[in-house]
């Protein structure tokens, strides 16, 4: 249990927004001023594809000790499916609801 | 031809599946901040100043624990290092966007807005244009984070445990990441950094995350010019 008072915790909270309001901020706020090199421009169009990747897949892959692949069966086959969907009709929807659907009815087998 | 309104709209109809996913995340968010002993008002409070999921929820985690107050806000940084990234891509298409408005979109960068307005985004697209998609989206999040908090926070106990509910947060994510592959760089971005992720998911501080998405981005950036030569 945490037993910080609320003004220590208030006190957290706005240390970490203003942290996070920084990071948020940052580029942008100097949009106007700096120049940002074509290399680095061009870099930066793999954030998108790179990021959601490295948030997605932890999900549904997992590393044990014995350096083997966990897998929950159920998702994954779930997710494979949603993967498909995905890929194919970029449509947010039917992904959600395949993959959603996919996992419930392996689930009630 | 598109006008700022129809671009608004554009943004708020492509973030609205989303949302289903996202409100539940605030609800889940919201009764474990309550559950780790934080005061519902308080919670609702977190989500408003902090506005990030994954930082509220590990710094809690880390509370419990002990933790001196300058590493969770290391944790804090370096957990959402990711929208500091989305700054740096977004911020070209805003350049032509006077000081005020660029606060407001700075203040609402989110997973959602960034990787809808990169894939829409074109060069063609007039700033305003971008700025009012952008704007369709983030502002939906931001309500959504907030609504799912105070329902998470106040009513935690009531809401029924889901047949694996969060399992639409991976899944909202996996919708937002294929469109966001525009070719073989891309896709290798995603793959080399989808493997890491996994590879150093046991480092601290969610460290593993920001490394495995410089790998990705290395690895574009390779294939890419690989590509082009």
């Amino acid at each position: 249990m945490i037993t910080w008072s609320v003004s220590a915790l208030l006190l957290l909270f706005i240390a970490m927004g203003i942290v996070t309001m920084g990071e948020r901020l940052s580029f942008i706020a100097l949009a106007g001023r700096l120049e940002m090199p074509t290399n680095m421009e061009r870099a930066l169009t793999f954030v998108a594809p790179a990021v959601l990747a490295a948030l997605v897949i932890p999900d549904v892959l997992a590393l044990t000790e014995a350096l083997t692949f966990v897998v929950s069966f159920d998702r994954a086959v779930a997710f494979a499916a949603a993967s498909v969907v995905a890929w194919r009709s970029e449509n947010m929807v039917l992904t959600i609801a395949v993959g959603m659907g996919v996992l419930w009815l392996i689930g009630a087998v | 031809m598109s006008s700022p309104r129809s671009e608004f709209a554009a943004g708020a109809k492509d973030v609205l599946p989303g949302m289903v996913g996202l409100v539940v995340f605030a609800m889940i968010t919201g009764v474990t901040l309550v559950d780790a002993g934080i005061a519902p008002a308080l919670v609702v409070a977190m989500s408003i100043i902090v506005f990030a999921g994954a930082a509220q929820l590990a710094v809690i985690q880390l509370l419990e624990t002990g933790t001196p107050v300058i590493v969770l806000l290391a944790t804090t940084a370096i957990i959402n290092l990711r929208l500091m990234m989305y700054s740096a891509s977004l911020a070209p298409h805003f350049r032509s966007v006077s000081r005020r408005w660029r606060g407001l979109l700075g203040l609402l960068v989110n997973d959602f807005a960034f990787a809808l307005s990169m894939t829409r985004f074109s060069n063609q697209m007039k700033g305003v244009c971008k700025r009012w998609y952008y704007l369709g989206a983030a502002i939906p999040v931001w309500l959504t984070w907030q609504a799912g908090t105070v329902v998470g926070a106040f009513l935690g106990a009531r809401i029924p445990e889901g047949i694996s509910l969060e399992f639409i947060i991976p899944l909202t994510f996996l919708a937002l990441l294929f469109p966001a592959i525009e070719n073989r760089a891309g896709g290798t971005a995603a793959l080399l950094a989808g493997i890491s992720a996994v590879l150093l998911a046991a480092l601290p501080f969610n460290a593993g995350l920001v490394i495995a998405t410089f790998i990705g981005i290395f690895a574009g950036v390779l294939m890419d010019r690989r590509s082009s030569s």
